[in-house]
C-alpha cells in the first residue's frame, strides 16, 4: 500500500525536460531526512569518482618514518606508521568501499526482485522451490561463511568480495518482495491484466514491479548499507587484497599497527567516521523513503497548526471561526 | 437508569419514559454548521451551513452521494474529525437529561473542552462507525470488548458489568453464550449487532449510525434495521442514520435529510419523500433506483457528476445536472424554505420546482431499459458460452473442503443478459472466476460454441480471452495506478490484434473511448486513473474489455461500488453495447431490483446452488422458491414500505442464521 502511494504520484516521463521537471518536483516533496541522506551520499560518490585524483600524496608511498604523526597542516588527517597520508589513503579507499556497496546493492537487489516476484506471482511449485532456496541461504550464518570463502583466497579482489556478498545478501529482500507480490497478485488490476491476456513476464515487469518501486528502493538501500558494513568488517579482518586501499583496509593497518596503543587516534577515527557517515546517509534515505511512502508520517505541519500550538491526535476537531480561505481562481 | 452517582443499581436497559419526561425539542441541535478541509489549494467546504435537529425516539435519515459531506457532518458535530478538517462556524448544542442540571442551557459542543467531550462521546452520543463490524479487536473476546466500554464510563461492580453485557447481547438478538466468542467466529451480521450493542452499552441518548448495514446482505440488513427500530422504541434514543441508499431510509427514517455538495437540499417527513420529494436532486435519486414492483418503468437517473467543493460559485450546486435548470438557479442562495402546499416540516432549497411537477419535455431521460422491448424475441438466439453442472470445491484435507459451487448450469446467448443474483458467499463470483478461466473448476464442463474448452489451460487461455472478457467490481482497483488510460487500452488492443486485425493505434484507442462515451477522447486518452471518477474508470474498464472484441462479457457487480446516480448510466452503457455488438452478458449482482431492470433471465443462487431461474419479469413478480421470496421481501424498495416477510421465508431466515453460526 505504502509503495503504491509513493509511486502513484511519480509519473513516468519521456522527454528530457519532463524528466528534469519531475526530478525537481520529486526533490521538493522529499522529506528533510532523505534530502540530507542523499546529499551526503552524493558527496561520497563524487569522492569515489574523483578521490584518487584529489589525493595530495601518493597513498601507497612509504617513507622511513616509524611512528604515526598527528594531524598537521601538511597532513590534515595525520599519517600512519609508515608515513602514509591518512587523508590520501581515505580519498583513494572510498572508491573501493563505495564500489563494493553499490555493485553488491545492485546485484543482490536484482536477484531479490527476480526471485521474489517470480515466487510470489507464479506460486505453486515455483514458489515452494524458490522460497525454500532463499530460506536456506537466509539461515546460513553469513559472516562466518564469508570469512571461510574469502579466506580461501588470501588476496581476494574487490570482485570476489562483491560476488560473495551478493550471494548471501539477496534473500532478505526476496522474502519482503515476495510478500508484497503475493498481496499485489490478487489486486484487481493484476487480474485484469491477466484477463486482457497479457503474458506472465509482462505482468511481472509492467504491473507488479513498478508498483513495488518504493520497496525495491528501500531494499536496495538496505543491501547497500549491509554491503558497506560487511566489506569494511571483512577488510578489517584482513580478508581482502590489502594492497588495494579501502576504508576497511586503513582500519586493518591501524589495528595491526597498534594505533590505539600508540594513541594515534587520527589513524582510525577519520576512516571510522567516514564509514559511519556513509552508513548514516543510507539510513536517513531509508527513513525518508518510508516517510514518503507513508503519508501519515508527513502531514503538513502548517495544516496541523491551530492557533499557536499544533494539534495532537487526541484533541477534538478545532473550531476556527473565520471565513474560509477561498480557492485561487 | 444508572448513572455514575448510582453505582449499585443494576441498570435496566434504558427507560422508555424518557420520551414523556425528556426536555421538549431536539436533543442534539445543529445549526448553520460549517466544516472545511484546509488544503494548500484553498479550503474544501465539505459542510456548508447545515441545520439538523435530532429528537428523542426519532430516526433522522441523512442521505447523499459519496463526498456530499454526510459523514463529515456527523463526525464534525461531535468533533471527532482531525485536521486539516476544521469547524468554521455554526453551533452544536446537546440537551440531554443527564447533563441538564450542569448545563441548563444545553451543552455547547463546539465550546467544550477535551475533558467534557469525553463525557459526551459514547456516554451521551454513541457512534456505530462505517464498516464497524471490522473494527472489533480480533484477539479479544466479544465479552471483554463490550465490558471495556461499560467500565470506562460507568462505575459498576464486576458482576454487574457482566450482567449488563449479557443483557446487551440478548437485546440485539444474540445468544449470551456467544459472548465467549472471538470476532472471527461470528458472521458479519452478528459482528454488526455486537457493535450496536456496544454503542448502546452506556445508554446514550443519541446514536449516530454511519452506513451501519453497508456490506451486509439484504436479508441480514433487514433484520438489523428492524432490531434498531425496536430498540429505539424500547429505549427512546434519537438516531441519526447516515446512508447513501435513499430507499433504505424510506424504510427506517421518520424524517429524511438529503445533502448535496455539503448543503441540505431537502428536509422532509419520510412520507413526502416516498411520494416523490420536491427538490430535483431528491427526485433524481428516487428515479435512480430500479423498482421491484409495478411495471418496469423508464428510470430518469441523474446525468453528470458532483461538483468540486472548492468552487465558490454562487447559486445552486446541482444546477449543471438538473433537468429543471434555468439561469435563475445561478442566483439563488440555497436557503431551505417550506414547500408550497407541503406538510409542515417539508423544506426544500429549490424555490422553482414544486412536488410532482413533471419533468420538462426537453430533459434527456437516460435510463431507457434498453433491450427490454426485445425481450423474448432473443429466445432463440445462438448459444455462445455454457457452463454445465459446474462444481468448485476449495480446500480439502484436514480442515475440510468448502463447496462454493454445487452443480450450476447456465447458458449465455447472443444479445441476452443473464443475471446471477445472490448474497455474499452464494458462489456467484466463483462462477465468474470459473467462466473467465481465473480458476479451474472441480468438475463440470465449459462449452464455447458447443465445444468443450479448458479456459485456464495455458495454450487456450489467450484465445479464450478473445471471446470472453470480464469487467471487475471495483473500478478503483482494476486499473493500474501507474499506467495511463492509453496504456491500458493499447495493451488490450495489442494482445488481441492478431485476431481482431486492429492495430494498437491512437485512432483505435479513441474509437474505444468513444464507444464508452468518454468524450472528448483527447481529455481522457492520456489521463491517469486517479484523475478519473469512479464512473469514468468503470467506462475505461469496459473499453478495455471491448478491445478484444469479445462475444461474451462477464460483469461481476459492475456498479455496486459506484454512486447511485452513476450506476444507471453504466448499466445503460452496458445495455447499449449489448444491443450494438450482440454481446452475451452475465450480470452478477446482489441487487435483484437491478437484475429485473437490466436482465432477460435471472438465476437466483443460494449456497452454491441455483434455487430458481426464469425470465426476469416473471421471476420477480411470481417468485416460487422461498429463498427468492425472502430476497425480494428484504430488498429495500421505495414503493413498498412495510413489506413483511412471508411466514414461510422467515423460517428459512432464522434457520439460515443457525447454520451460519454452526458452520463457523
Amino acid at each position: 500500500m505504502g509503495a503504491t502511494a509513493l509511486t502513484a504520484s511519480a509519473r513516468p516521463a519521456v522527454k528530457p525536460i519532463a524528466v528534469l521537471r519531475s526530478v525537481a518536483s520529486t526533490w521538493r516533496r522529499l522529506p528533510l531526512k532523505a534530502k540530507v541522506g542523499i546529499v551526503i551520499l552524493v558527496v561520497f560518490i563524487v569522492l569515489a569518482i574523483f578521490g584518487p585524483a584529489l589525493a595530495p600524496y601518493n597513498a601507497s608511498a612509504v617513507t622511513s618514518q616509524a611512528t604515526p604523526e598527528p594531524p598537521t597542516i601538511h597532513h590534515l588527517f595525520g599519517t600512519d606508521n609508515s608515513g602514509g597520508d591518512v587523508l590520501s589513503e581515505m580519498l583513494v579507499g572510498i572508491r573501493s568501499t563505495v564500489e563494493v556497496g553499490l555493485f553488491t546493492g545492485v546485484i543482490a537487489t536484482v536477484l531479490s526482485v527476480l526471485v521474489g516476484t517470480a515466487a510470489g506471482y507464479l506460486g505453486g511449485f515455483a514458489d515452494e522451490g524458490l522460497s525454500l532456496f532463499s530460506n536456506v541461504v537466509l539461515v546460513l550464518p553469513a559472516l562466518p561463511l564469508l570469512i571461510v570463502i574469502l579466506a580461501y583466497e588470501p588476496h581476494a579482489s574487490a570482485f570476489a568480495t562483491i560476488v560473495a556478498l551478493s550471494a548471501v545478501g539477496w534473500p532478505w529482500g526476496a522474502r519482503v518482495i515476495r510478500a508484497q507480490t503475493l498481496s499485489l497478485r490478487n489486486r484487481d488490476f493484476v487480474l485484469a491484466a491477466r484477463e486482457v491476456g497479457e503474458p506472465a513476464w509482462r505482468i511481472i515487469a509492467f504491473e507488479l514491479i513498478p508498483n513495488q518501486i518504493g520497496l525495491i528502493a528501500a531494499s536496495f538501500v538496505g543491501t547497500f548499507l549491509y554491503a558497506i558494513l560487511t566489506s569494511v568488517a571483512l577488510a578489517f579482518l584482513g580478508l581482502t587484497n590489502l594492497s588495494d586501499w579501502s576504508l576497511g583496509v586503513i582500519l586493518y593497518w591501524a589495528q595491526s599497527g597498534s594505533a590505539v596503543e600508540l594513541g594515534a587516534w587520527w589513524w582510525y577515527v577519520f576512516p571510522g567516521m567516514a564509514v559511519a557517515i556513509l552508513g548514516m546517509s543510507l539510513v536517513l534515505i531509508n527513513f525518508g523513503l518510508d516517510e514518503l511512502s507513508n503519508p501519515r508520517l508527513r502531514a503538513s505541519a502548517s495544516l496541523l497548526r491551530v492557533g499557536r500550538r499544533s494539534w495532537r491526535p487526541t484533541d477534538p476537531t478545532p473550531v476556527v471561526r473565520e471565513a474560509p480561505v477561498e480557492a485561487e481562481p | 437508569m444508572s448513572t455514575a452517582s448510582e453505582p449499585q443499581q443494576t441498570a435496566p436497559v434504558g427507560t422508555p419514559d424518557r420520551l414523556s419526561t425528556g426536555p421538549a425539542g431536539p436533543v442534539l441541535d445543529i445549526r448553520g454548521l460549517d466544516i472545511a478541509y484546509r488544503s494548500e489549494l484553498g479550503d474544501v467546504r465539505a459542510v456548508r451551513g447545515v441545520d439538523l435537529a435530532l429528537s428523542p425516539g426519532k430516526v433522522i435519515g441523512l442521505c447523499g452521494e459519496s463526498g456530499c459531506g454526510k459523514s463529515t457532518l456527523a463526525y464534525g458535530a461531535v468533533r471527532l474529525l482531525r485536521p486539516p478538517a476544521v469547524v468554521t462556524g455554526g453551533s452544536v448544542v446537546y440537551r440531554g437529561q443527564r447533563l441538564a442540571e450542569r448545563h441548563p442551557d444545553g451543552f455547547d459542543v463546539l465550546a467544550a473542552s477535551d475533558r467534557d467531550l469525553k463525557e459526551l462521546r459514547w456516554r451521551e452520543v454513541a457512534i456505530v462507525f462505517q464498516s464497524a463490524m471490522n473494527s472489533l479487536n480480533p484477539v479479544l473476546r466479544v465479552e471483554d470488548q463490550i465490558m471495556d466500554g461499560i467500565r470506562a464510563h460507568m462505575r459498576m461492580g464486576n458482576e454487574q458489568v457482566h450482567d449488563r453485557a449479557r443483557q446487551l447481547i440478548e437485546m440485539v438478538g444474540i445468544k449470551p453464550e456467544r459472548l465467549r466468542a472471538y470476532p472471527h467466529e461470528l458472521s458479519g451480521g452478528m459482528r454488526q449487532r455486537v457493535m450496536i450493542a456496544m454503542a448502546l452499552s452506556v445508554d446514550p441518548e443519541v446514536v449516530i449510525m454511519d452506513e451501519p448495514t453497508t456490506g451486509l446482505d439484504v436479508i441480514v440488513q433487514k433484520e438489523i434495521l428492524r432490531e434498531v427500530l425496536d430498540l429505539k422504541v424500547a429505549l427512546g434514543f434519537a438516531v441519526l442514520f447516515i446512508t447513501h441508499d435513499l430507499s433504505l431510509l424510506l424504510e427506517v427514517a421518520d424524517e429524511v435529510v438529503v445533502m448535496y455538495a455539503g448543503q441540505v437540499v431537502e428536509t422532509a417527513p419520510t412520507s413526502e419523500v416516498r411520494s416523490g420529494g420536491a427538490h430535483p436532486y431528491t427526485r433524481g435519486l428516487l428515479g435512480s433506483f430500479p423498482r421491484l414492483r409495478g411495471p418496469r418503468v423508464q428510470l430518469t437517473g441523474i446525468p453528470g457528476s458532483p461538483p468540486d467543493l472548492r468552487s465558490t460559485a454562487a447559486g445552486c450546486p446541482f444546477q449543471p445536472r438538473c433537468a429543471f435548470a434555468t439561469d435563475a438557479c445561478l442566483a439563488i442562495d440555497m436557503a431551505l424554505a417550506p414547500v408550497p402546499d407541503g406538510t409542515p416540516g417539508h423544506l426544500s432549497a429549490c424555490p422553482f420546482v414544486a412536488p410532482g411537477q413533471p419533468l420538462p419535455a426537453g430533459a434527456v431521460a437516460i435510463g431507457r431499459p434498453a433491450g427490454i422491448e426485445a425481450a423474448g424475441a432473443g429466445e432463440q438466439s445462438e448459444l455462445v458460452l455454457a457452463g454445465v453442472d459446474l462444481h468448485k470445491t476449495y480446500g480439502g484435507g484436514r480442515r475440510g473442503a468448502v463447496s462454493a459451487v454445487k452443480g450450476v448450469t447456465l447458458e449465455l446467448r447472443r444479445g441476452r443478459v443473464v443475471a446471477l443474483v445472490g448474497e455474499s458467499g452464494s458462489g456467484k463470483s466463483t462462477i465468474a472466476k470459473l467462466l473467465s478461466g481465473q480458476e479451474r473448476r472441480t468438475s463440470g464442463q465449459i462449452l464455447l460454441d458447443g465445444k468443450e474448452i479448458e479456459p485456464s489451460r495455458r495454450g487456450q487461455f489467450r484465445r479464450y480471452k478473445s471471446e470472453v472478457q470480464m469487467v471487475f467490481q471495483d473500478p478503483f482497483a482494476s486499473l493500474n495506478p501507474l499506467h495511463t488510460v492509453r496504456y491500458h487500452l493499447q495493451r488490450a488492443l495489442a494482445v488481441h490484434s492478431a485476431r481482431t486485425g486492429r492495430k494498437p493505434t491512437v485512432a483505435e484507442i479513441e474509437r474505444l473511448l468513444d464507444q464508452v462515451k468518454l468524450n472528448p477522447v483527447e481529455k481522457f486518452r492520456d489521463a491517469y486513473p486517479h484523475e478519473l471518477s469512479g464512473g469514468q474508470r468503470q467506462r475505461v474498464s469496459i473499453a478495455r474489455a471491448l478491445a478484444a472484441e469479445p462475444r461474451v462479457l462477464l460483469a461481476d457487480e459492475p456498479v455496486s461500488m459506484l454512486d447511485v446516480s452513476i450506476r444507471l448510466e453504466i448499466l445503460d452503457l452496458i445495455a447499449e453495447l449489448r444491443s450494438r455488438f450482440q454481446l452475451a452478458i452475465l450480470y452478477i449482482t446482489h441487487d435483484i431490483a437491478s437484475a429485473r431492470y437490466f436482465a432477460d433471465e435471472i438465476l437466483v443462487m443460494n449456497r452454491g446452488e441455483v434455487v430458481e431461474r426464469g425470465p426476469a419479469e416473471q421471476l420477480v413478480q411470481n417468485p416460487t422458491h422461498p429463498y427468492t421470496q425472502l430476497l425480494i421481501a428484504s430488498s429495500p424498495d421505495p414503493d413498498t414500505f412495510a413489506s413483511e416477510l412471508p411466514g414461510q421465508a422467515a423460517v428459512i431466515a432464522s434457520d439460515g442464521l443457525e447454520k451460519e453460526v454452526a458452520s463457523e
